[in-house]
């Protein structure tokens, strides 16, 4: 299963820091750390928020596995984020689960 | 200290919107961001985008429109039946759209946000087409594409503070739920507060009215009130009531009112830039001398436009025949115009679109309604008055000589609505009456007012036979005409009265 990830941030904000760390343990917890992350600055690449219609930052798409879908905020619920992702289906959620025994 | 030095007085942006500037005395703030509130089916949307169509159109200003709910191609969808060609002004790079509508699948939330890539959004739309416009529709719709409506609300005070940097003039629209209550769902004024414009939507007597109100625009004067605005296929127009300034230059020119006695009983005729409401009960003489009138004008080879609002075009001719005059020649050549309607057919704002339409189109000199008091039946007593005032202004605009008859409900005369409502605004008045003197109708007529000019002061008998109207003598010892109640005074009452004074 290959995992790829894109995370629209604006600026400095402490929250986009709060969700780049976020991203990380997802992906350490649920993607065995072997999804692509992308983060994408929209300050500096305004075209790609009208393109990809971001209004609110931080957000993160999930580009593969299809379907594509988003979620918004700082990503401070991990587990809420991999279920909307649809990321406990996979072997991962039998690791996560024989580990709370 | 520094910044308080060289501030300037709050600049206007023209909207181009019919009758907005008279409204703002000039416009929306410069610079500033304006909240347009209504409920649902007010017009907002549309006054929205006319506000950018004519900013773009007539004054050269590029434009953002930012939509929330509908997506781009059917905002554009939507103004094709106006005309107003977007998707044209999007290819010459003076539009630019910043789709914000909802996704189709609900997003989850968690944590911590804000809008910075809307914000991104409209500051790289607003500098790609150089925009001094911007709209945001509407405002509202953002709490419910996201749930947190703490961050939305600080976000939507920063999104202002942002446009007013970039020193655009914006319009944010948001929705309320009821005609006359909280400014907006979600209190959205209490931050957006500089600016609040009202679009509202009431059924009133079986009649949907629209109106505008501007709450308020910081740092400027403007007309207080509701005013009755049209949404047609042209746009929005605002009817122009009490703001209208009475600026039309006064002439000295007199044209004959169609009458050899009436012309002299108004002194050698009525001004040609004045109104003549003619009022008396049914049967009385009203439609004569409209004809009359008409005739005169044609005959002089100038355009009169005929509204007729309770007979039909082949009546109206038939009429006019049985006193010796046709209408149809001159309506062959472009002189005279009939337009019959019904009352019924439409509410008042749309007959007065309908009536400045026939007057813009065909610009005539003269102007006749009969009768105006048709119209009291098909409104409310409050809409009737700001048909009457958006009518009257309007033709005093256009220097157009204009009779209107109105019709009063008693055979003996009183008074009538229209007569309570348009006296003040017209410029020459003249009473027909019924008359009983000994068992014996007979008909009166009086001037009781004449602007900037002297009158006749008596109570005329008059004739109406297959020759026109003829008036006669005063009528001699007989009171109160005018009021309805003639009451004859004795000779020997008369003789008293003399011998009191001599």
């Amino acid at each position: 299963m290959t995992f790829h990830f894109q995370l629209y941030i604006v600026g400095e904000h402490y929250h986009n820091q709060v969700a780049i760390s976020n991203l990380q343990n997802l992906n350490k917890l649920y993607c065995q750390n072997q999804a692509k992350i992308e983060v994408i600055d929209l300050a500096k690449y305004p075209e790609i928020a009208i393109k990809a219609r971001v209004m609110a930052t931080p957000t993160l798409v999930k580009v593969k596995p299809s379907p594509m879908q988003r979620v918004i905020g700082d990503l401070s619920d991990i587990e809420k984020v991999a279920i909307r992702l649809g990321l406990l289906n996979t072997h991962s959620h039998i690791l996560n689960s024989n580990s709370s025994y | 200290m520094d910044k308080l030095d060289n501030l300037q007085a709050l600049q206007k942006t023209p909207t181009g919107i019919e009758g907005f500037e008279h409204l703002t005395i000039g416009g929306l703030p410069k610079g500033r961001t304006t909240l347009l509130v209504g409920s649902s089916g007010s017009g907002k949307t549309i006054f929205a985008i006319e506000f950018l169509y004519r900013g773009i159109t007539q004054f050269n200003r590029s434009g953002v429109f930012v939509t929330f709910e509908e997506r781009a191609p059917d905002i554009v969808r939507n103004v094709k039946s106006m005309h107003w060609q977007l998707d044209e002004l999007v290819r010459q790079g003076q539009l630019l759209f910043v789709d914000g509508s909802p996704e189709l699948d609900p997003v989850e939330e968690t944590g911590s946000y804000d809008l910075s890539g809307l914000i991104i959004q409209i500051k790289y739309a607003v500098e790609k087409v150089n925009a001094k416009l911007v709209v945001l529709d509407s405002i509202g719709s953002l709490f419910h594409q996201f749930n947190n409506a703490n961050i939305i609300r600080r976000e939507i005070f920063r999104i202002t503070e942002v446009l007013k940097e970039m020193n655009v003039t914006a319009i944010m629209t948001a929705e309320r739920l009821e005609e006359y209550g909280p400014i907006s769902r979600y209190g959205i004024e209490e931050f957006v507060a500089d600016n609040v414009i009202v679009l509202r939507n009431v059924l009133h007597q079986e009649k949907i009215r629209r109106t505008i109100q501007i709450l308020k625009v910081r740092g400027s004067s403007h007309a207080q009130g509701e005013f009755p605005i049209t949404i047609s296929d042209s746009g929005i127009k605002i009817l122009p009531l009490s703001a209208i300034q009475l600026q039309q230059e006064s002439s000295d020119n007199r044209v004959t009112t169609g009458n050899a006695d009436l012309d002299q009983m108004t002194s050698g005729g009525i001004f040609h830039d004045s109104i003549f409401l003619v009022s008396g009960p049914t049967g009385s003489g009203k439609t004569l001398i409209s004809t009359m009138f008409t005739a005169a004008a044609c005959k002089n080879k100038e355009r009169v436009l005929l509204l007729a609002y309770e007979e039909s075009r082949d009546q109206l001719l038939r009429n006019a025949r049985s006193w010796g005059i046709d209408f149809e020649p001159w309506e062959n050549d472009g002189l005279l115009r009939i337009v019959c309607t019904y009352p019924e057919t439409m509410g008042l704002e749309d007959h007065l679109l309908t009536v400045r339409k026939e007057i813009e189109q065909f610009r005539p000199h003269r102007l006749v309604m009969d009768s105006i008091s048709a119209m009291e039946r098909v409104a409310s007593v409050r809409n009737f008055r700001e048909f009457v005032i958006g009518l009257t202004s309007y033709v005093k605009k256009e220097r157009v000589c204009s009779l209107f008859t109105s019709t009063t409900p008693q055979l003996s005369g009183g008074e009538s609505i229209t007569e309570a409502h348009i006296s003040t605004i017209t410029d020459v008045i003249a009473l027909l009456r019924y008359v009983e003197v000994r068992g014996v109708m007979r008909r009166g007529i009086a001037i009781i007012k004449m602007r900037g000019s002297q009158h006749e002061k008596n109570v005329r008998e008059f004739n109406i036979d297959g020759q026109g109207l003829h008036v006669g003598l005063p009528f001699k010892n007989v009171d109160n005409i005018i009021l309805g109640i003639p009451a004859r005074t004795t000779l020997s009452e008369v003789e008293q009265l003399g011998d009191m004074f001599e």
